[in-house]
C-alpha cells in the first residue's frame, strides 16, 4: 500500500514528467502539421 | 557520437535553465521599469476590446457582463465582437447590448480574419485583445494601458491564471465568479446542448491529472516572460488578454495560427517593447485534458513555425532587437525535441564507455517511464471522470479547483 504522504509527490512529478513528454512530442507534431500546411485551428 | 551527446545536453540545459539564469542575471543588473496603473498620468486612452467569436453564444453574456463591470469609463471603451461565421445564436444574444456593443457578423474565415474585421472598426487609442472564455480581473484594463504612458512601449500583455494554479486564482477570481454565477446561469438556461457540453468539460476538468504539470510549466512560462519584459520585451503575448498602440497593428494573414505572437512580435520590430503588466489578470481553465493539451500544443508549435515564415526578419540579429531571446525561448523549444532524441541515443551509445553516460541513460530511462505513469494516471482520471459524467446525480463543481 502506498503512503499517504508520498504518493502525491509521486504523482505530481510523474505529471511533470507527462506533460514535459507531451510538449516535445506536440512540437515534433507541430513542426510536422505546419511543413505539411495541415489545419491546426478553426 | 560524443559531440551529440554533448551538444545535445547542453541545448537541452541552455533552454530550460541556462536561458532563465541568464534572464534573471540581466533582470537584476540592468533592469528596465514598467509603470503601473498607480504611477500612470491620470489621463486614460480610449480603448477597443476585440474579440472574435465562433458559435460562443452559451458564453458570451457572462463575457460582455464581465467587460460591462470592468473599472473603465464606459464613454472610453468600445467593445467589438465579431461573430466569425456563427451558426449559432451568437449574433442575437449580440443585439440584446443594443449600442453597449458593436457586433459584426463576418463570413467564416479564422480569427485572424476575425480580429482583422473587428480592428476595422476599432476607434480606441489602444486595442485588447480577448477570446470569448476567459474573465478579467476588475482593474485588469487599467492595468494593461497604464504601462504605454511610456511611449516606447507598444504593447502589453496581461497575467493568465489557470484554475489549476489554485492558491493564487481563489481570492482573485472569487469575487467574479460569485457576480457571473446568476447571470450564466440565466444564460444557459435556454442552451440545452451548450450547457450539456460546458457541464460535462466542468466535470472532466475535476478530474483531470494533467492540470499540475500544465500549472507548473504555465508558472515557469509566466515567469521567463516576466524575466524577459524586465530586460527589454517580451516573446509574445498572452491571447486572452493583450494590449496593441491601433497604429502598430498590421492586418494578419488569414492563415495565421498565433496572432498573440505575430502582432506583438511585429511591434518589436518596429522598435517598441512589448511588456508584461504583471497586475492585469484574466482567468482561465487548464485544458480538460491531456489530448485537449496536445492540440493546443501543437497548436502553438506548428504557429511558431509559421511565424518564421511571416517574419524572417525574427531570425536576424540587430534587425530583430530581441535576437536572443526569440532564439533561446521560441527557436529552443522548437529544436529541443530533438537534442532529447540525440542525448538519448549518445547515452545508449556510449552507456558502456564511461559512468556519466550510464548515469545519464539511467537517469532519462527513469525518467520516461515516470512520464508512462504519468500518462497511465491520466488515463485512469479520463474513465473516472467519464463514469462521473454518466452520474447526473453527481455535484458539478466536485472540489475548489475548478470554481475557484
Amino acid at each position: 500500500m502506498r503512503s499517504r504522504s508520498r504518493a502525491p509527490l509521486v504523482d505530481r512529478l510523474a505529471r511533470v514528467a507527462f506533460t514535459f513528454v507531451i510538449m516535445n512530442c506536440s512540437a515534433v507534431a507541430g513542426l510536422v502539421s505546419a511543413l505539411t500546411r495541415r489545419k491546426v485551428w478553426r | 557520437m560524443r559531440l551529440v551527446f554533448w551538444l545535445s545536453t547542453l541545448t537541452v540545459a541552455y533552454v530550460y535553465a541556462g536561458y532563465p539564469v541568464l534572464l534573471a542575471v540581466w533582470a537584476r543588473l540592468r533592469p528596465r521599469p514598467v509603470p503601473r496603473a498607480a504611477e500612470a498620468a491620470a489621463v486614460l486612452p480610449t480603448i477597443s476590446i476585440v474579440i472574435a467569436a465562433r458559435n460562443e453564444a452559451a458564453r458570451l453574456p457572462a463575457r460582455i457582463g464581465n467587460l460591462l463591470a470592468l473599472d473603465y469609463p464606459a464613454e472610453q471603451r468600445q467593445i467589438i465582437v465579431v461573430s466569425d461565421g456563427s451558426s449559432d445564436d451568437t449574433m442575437a444574444v449580440l443585439a440584446r447590448y443594443g449600442r453597449q456593443v458593436d457586433a459584426v457578423a463576418a463570413v467564416a474565415a479564422g480569427k485572424a480574419a476575425a480580429l482583422n474585421a473587428g480592428v476595422a472598426r476599432a476607434t480606441g487609442e489602444i486595442l485588447i485583445f480577448a477570446d470569448a472564455r476567459q474573465m478579467f480581473a476588475p482593474d485588469a484594463l487599467r492595468e494593461l494601458v497604464a504601462p504605454f504612458a511610456d511611449p516606447g512601449i507598444g504593447g502589453v500583455t496581461g497575467t493568465l491564471l489557470l484554475d489549476c494554479e489554485a492558491s493564487e486564482v481563489g481570492g482573485l477570481r472569487a469575487g467574479i465568479e460569485r457576480r457571473r454565477t446568476a447571470g450564466d446561469r440565466r444564460s444557459r438556461a435556454g442552451h440545452g446542448r451548450n450547457r450539456r457540453t460546458v457541464d460535462r468539460d466542468r466535470r472532466r476538468r475535476v478530474e483531470s491529472t494533467i492540470g499540475d504539470g500544465v500549472s507548473l510549466y504555465w508558472r515557469y512560462e509566466k515567469q521567463l516572460r516576466m524575466l524577459e519584459s524586465a530586460v527589454g520585451s517580451t516573446i509574445g503575448a498572452t491571447g486572452a488578454i493583450y494590449a496593441l498602440r491601433r497604429t502598430l497593428y498590421r492586418p494578419l494573414p488569414a492563415d495565421t495560427i498565433l496572432d498573440d505572437v505575430l502582432t506583438p512580435m511585429r511591434a518589436v520590430l518596429a522598435g517598441y517593447r512589448v511588456v508584461v503588466s504583471e497586475h492585469a489578470f484574466a482567468f482561465d481553465r487548464a485544458a480538460v485534458d491531456a489530448d485537449a493539451e496536445r492540440r493546443r500544443k501543437v497548436r502553438t508549435l506548428a504557429g511558431n513555425v509559421q511565424i518564421l515564415g511571416q517574419e524572417p526578419r525574427l531570425l536576424v540579429p540587430f534587425v530583430n532587437p530581441v535576437w536572443l531571446q526569440y532564439v533561446s525561448h521560441k527557436v529552443g523549444r522548437l529544436i529541443v525535441p530533438y537534442a532529447l532524441l540525440g542525448l538519448f541515443a549518445g547515452s545508449v551509445a556510449l552507456a558502456a564507455e564511461h559512468a556519466v553516460y550510464t548515469i545519464a541513460l539511467v537517469t532519462q530511462c527513469a525518467f520516461y517511464l515516470l512520464g508512462g505513469y504519468g500518462a497511465w494516471l491520466e488515463l485512469r482520471s479520463a474513465n473516472v471522470a467519464q463514469g462521473t459524467a454518466a452520474d447526473p446525480a453527481q455535484p458539478l463543481a466536485a472540489n475548489g479547483v475548478a470554481n475557484a
